[in-house]
């Protein structure tokens, strides 16, 4: 399985690495942009990411951002259904606003709020079905 | 679990409604649009409507994850299983059926019957009887994948099952007045086709394609009534669809024919429909008696009603052969008075055998009462209604505070009096009363764009009903217009849209061979001009015809002379007379001969204009001009003799003293003005109202150059006095009807508490255009 995790906090970032190592390649971004492109580069290469990981305060473009534009370029593509990645956005924003937005708009797979428990990420993981 | 949700959950909750909601609202059509594909049977993706799939997917998507966010469980695995059963068919692993679109369709009712329960629960665990039932239907069909051929066998089995969803209460949808309104329009069409369609069965029986056809009208229309919460009307409208249902694959008892039967329950709706209009419930008087004489069309005699049934007066006399089901038909038609009553007076039973009926009838009442009785869930939306009367009266006072203002700050008391904090006080209000004024304004607008939507259907169901094939272009969706201004154009565009569908558009070889696409194109554009709103209706049809219509309006008496020296504007408004039409043969859709002068009406109410160009051969452009209903405008104050007058700002370009050398007379007496090498008529509104004037010399003068599309006049008047804020208020009937006031479209009341008129620039370009 391949992995994108996008986070700017150094601990949070490390914290998910060690945590989803085990389950495929790792790979992380600092930012928004740097998330974008590795997600581009992914899908230009035809081995796009299974599940995508999001913060959304990062600097120079937004969680939310990096979900939407995702979304818009599998639109755009074609990608569907199962195909599309899967998305985790990881926060500690709990606010309503942005948890619907994430969810209902940019339809992204689950939602997280910080700190980040293990065993949550894993029963989301699995529902997901990404590992048996 | 509600006591212990915390304000934050509870406001996640609230804004997963409105999401969820907002949502529903926007592709609920996409999915009713499924079933143009499944039309012709079951249904593989193609190119144009994968799009629209993976829209809808989204949607199902969005909802599993936020209502398993929300631990929403029945609601979130009712999504998983209709996303499931869309990505086999968007994948092309089995077809789209009618059933597929049906369960879809369902799964949105679901949807929103969950909202309702989350909005006065805070959980979903009430619901998870019908999320069995949906999502255990859904995944038999993620499963089998029902084969084409077997459609026919299992719909008659499977529909009523599907649609007799327990009475649940439905989340009561903030339903406001358009939505109504909206909703009468359609279902008025709807039932019109559904009479179209029953009558043409009723002579060719054999007919399975009206039957089917008939089928999806009677179902959409019972889904809408449903939607609205229109019981009766949606038992009713049921039953049909059962009944249709049962003939369409067949399995009808085989000597019946329901037509007739189905034609006066038509009628029945249509009652129940104009009841609504009239803000009443659309309740059906003897509706378990209609329900009843349908159940003989359908094997087995009922669909499965939830309601203890119970027996009614009129079958009660049938059954004991006192009255024949004809007979009651006839009495139900009178409806006022109680059936019993009805009959009695028809001579058709007599006194003491409806009291018997009655008698049992109660017997049974009491059996089965308190069987209803669901407490409705309701949803909250963070936007509340007003009384449109309120507004109206927040709006009326606001214009009475400009007035005075006005009055207060140009009292004449204060003239000649230096008070600086007075000035300063006076400016900050006049600021704010302006900004009050404009939010006020603000309030009753909506965007056209749900005017424009309808347009589309309208356009859709001629094309088809025609056979001619045209395109609707919208423009300009985001334009706003008073709300009741819209409600007042809704029918005037639907008149000329029939017009430009029915007599301007070609049929398809026509088009061909004139050289244009095969494709019309009906263009449907909203903007902003000159202070005012237009709708503009352009089509790229064959245009008028202007002998035609010079010869028919001959043979009217509408036009003296042979009418060759009128222009082609004026022949293209004769169209709008009263009893004016054209159309060679009256068909459904338009040519009646009133729709042109229903149009003009309308338009009169809200003081719009209605302007027609056509070349023939290339197309018809109509535009709406509409006012904004800015009961407020800006105006320029003139006088004339001891005279003042309004002018509306927008319609000035400027205003000078002409000199002497630039004042011309054309041969037939008119005077003309020279401005920059162009040369403009000169209106003296002294002589039009017959005023004496201060001079009548134009060199001594003010001369005010006045616009109104591209027609120019130079108005003549002694002096300006002044800009101001200027309350419209309308004239009486009175004046207005007489026609003593010329070019005068209001009045209004200066500071120091006088009348003034306003004038009306387009009556002045008009009587300019004449004279020259």
């Amino acid at each position: 399985m391949k992995i994108l995790i996008a986070e700017d906090d150094f601990i949070s970032r490390t914290l998910l690495q060690e945590m989803l190592s085990p389950l495929g390649i790792c790979h992380v971004a600092m930012d928004g942009l740097e998330a974008m492109a590795a997600y581009k580069q992914a899908l230009e290469m035809k081995e796009p990411y299974d599940l995508v990981c999001l913060d959304i305060m990062m600097p120079n473009l937004n969680g939310q951002e990096v979900l939407r534009q995702i979304r818009d370029i599998e639109k755009e593509r074609g990608i569907w259904g199962s195909d599309m990645s899967k998305i985790i956005m990881v926060t500690a924003l709990n606010d309503a606003k942005n948890i619907m937005a994430a969810l209902m708009k940019g339809s992204c797979d689950a939602y997280l709020v910080k700190p980040i428990d293990r065993d949550k990420l894993f029963a989301e993981i699995k529902r997901m079905g990404l590992v048996a | 679990m509600a006591e212990k949700l915390s304000s934050e959950q509870k406001e996640i909750i609230q804004e997963f409604i409105q999401e969820c909601i907002d949502l529903l609202d926007h592709l609920e059509p996409t999915i009713i649009g499924f079933e143009e594909f499944t039309k012709q049977g079951p249904f593989l993706p193609t190119l144009e409507s994968v799009p629209v799939m993976d829209e809808v997917f989204r949607l199902f998507h969005s909802v599993k994850g936020s209502a398993g966010f929300l631990n929403f469980s029945f609601m979130a695995s009712t999504a998983h299983a209709a996303e499931n059963l869309l990505d086999q068919i968007r994948k092309g692993q089995q077809p789209m059926t009618n059933e597929h679109v049906d369960l879809f369709c369902q799964t949105i009712d679901f949807m929103r019957e969950v909202l309702g329960y989350v909005a006065a629960n805070l959980n979903d665990r009430g619901m998870e009887e019908p999320a069995r039932v949906l999502a255990s239907q859904l995944q038999a069909e993620i499963g089998g994948g029902s084969s084409g051929g077997s459609v026919a066998g299992q719909a008659p089995a499977k529909a009523p099952a599907a649609v007799a969803e327990p009475v649940i209460s439905v989340p009561d949808l903030a339903i406001t007045p358009e939505l109504v309104n909206a909703f009468l329009q359609e279902a008025t069409e709807q039932l019109q086709e559904v009479e179209e369609g029953l009558l043409v069965w009723s002579k060719d029986s054999e007919n399975k394609e009206v039957v089917a056809e008939l089928f999806r009208k009677i179902h959409s229309f019972k889904g809408n009534c449903g939607f609205l919460g229109f019981r009766d009307l949606e038992r009713l409208s049921h039953r049909m669809e059962t009944v249709l249902d049962a003939m369409k694959s067949g399995i009808a008892p085989a000597n019946a024919k329901p037509a007739d039967a189905l034609l006066n329950l038509c009628d029945v709706l249509k009652n129940s429909l104009a009841d609504i209009s009239q803000k009443g419930q659309g309740q059906i008087d003897g509706l378990d008696l209609y329900l009843e004489l349908l159940a003989d069309f359908i094997p087995g005699g009922q669909d499965n009603d939830s309601s203890v049934q119970t027996p009614r007066v009129g079958e009660i006399l049938v059954d004991s052969g006192v009255i024949t089901p004809e007979t009651l038909f006839e009495a139900l038609d009178i409806q006022k008075k109680p059936l019993g009553e009805v009959l009695v007076g028809m001579g058709a039973a007599s006194l003491e055998q409806v009291d018997s009926a009655l008698v049992e009838q109660e017997k049974f009442k009491g059996i089965s009462g308190g069987e209803q009785a669901h407490p409705a869930a309701s949803l909250k939306r963070p936007d509340i209604r007003v009384d449109l009367d309120k507004i109206d009266t927040l709006i009326d006072l606001i214009g009475e505070m400009v007035i005075a203002e006005n009055m207060l700050i140009h009292s004449p008391d204060l003239a000649g009096l230096v008070l600086e904090n007075f000035s300063k006080a006076s400016q900050q209000m006049s600021k704010l009363v302006k900004e009050l004024q404009e939010v006020a304004m603000t309030i009753r607008m909506i965007p056209v764009a749900g005017l424009f939507n309808r347009m589309t259907r309208l356009v859709h169901d001629l094309a088809r009903k025609s056979g001619k094939k045209a395109d609707l272009v919208l423009v300009g969706m985001e334009t706003e217009l008073d709300k009741t201004v819209i409600e007042k154009i809704t029918d005037p565009l639907v008149h000329l849209i029939r017009n430009s569908m029915d007599h301007a558009l070609e049929n398809p070889e026509e088009r061909l061979a004139a050289g244009k696409k095969e494709t019309g194109i009906v263009r449907l554009a909203a903007s902003h001009e000159e202070g005012e709103v237009w709708i503009r209706i352009d089509d790229d049809g064959r245009g008028l015809n202007r002998e035609k219509i010079l010869k028919k309006a001959k043979e009217k008496g509408l036009v003296q002379g042979d009418g060759s020296e009128l222009s082609d504007k004026d022949v293209s408004a004769l169209i709008f007379l009263p009893g004016f039409s054209t159309a060679d043969k009256v068909t459904d859709v338009s040519g009646r001969g009133v729709g042109m002068d229903v149009v003009k009406q309308n338009l009169n109410q809200i003081d719009g204009k209605i302007d027609i160009d056509s070349k023939p051969g290339i197309g018809t452009k109509i535009v709406l001009r509409i006012p904004l209903t800015m009961a407020i405008i800006d105006g320029m104050l003139v006088r004339v003799g001891d005279v003042r007058y309004i002018i509306p700002i927008l319609s000035i370009r400027e205003s000078f003293r002409p000199a002497a050398k630039a004042i011309t007379v054309s041969p037939e007496g008119q005077e003309l003005v020279r401005v920059r090498d162009r040369l403009f008529p000169v209106l003296r509104l002294h002589r039009l109202h017959k005023i004496t004037p201060a001079s009548e010399l134009l060199d001594e003068g003010i001369l005010v150059l006045l616009e109104n599309q591209g027609r120019n006049v130079c108005l003549f008047v002694d002096e300006i006095l002044g800009q101001q804020q200027t309350v419209i208020k309308g004239l009486s009937e009175y004046i207005g009807k007489i026609g003593q006031v010329r070019c005068v479209s209001g009045c209004t009341i200066l500071s120091d508490g006088e009348v003034c008129l306003i004038l009306e620039v387009r009556g002045l370009t008009d009587i300019a255009e004449g004279a020259d």
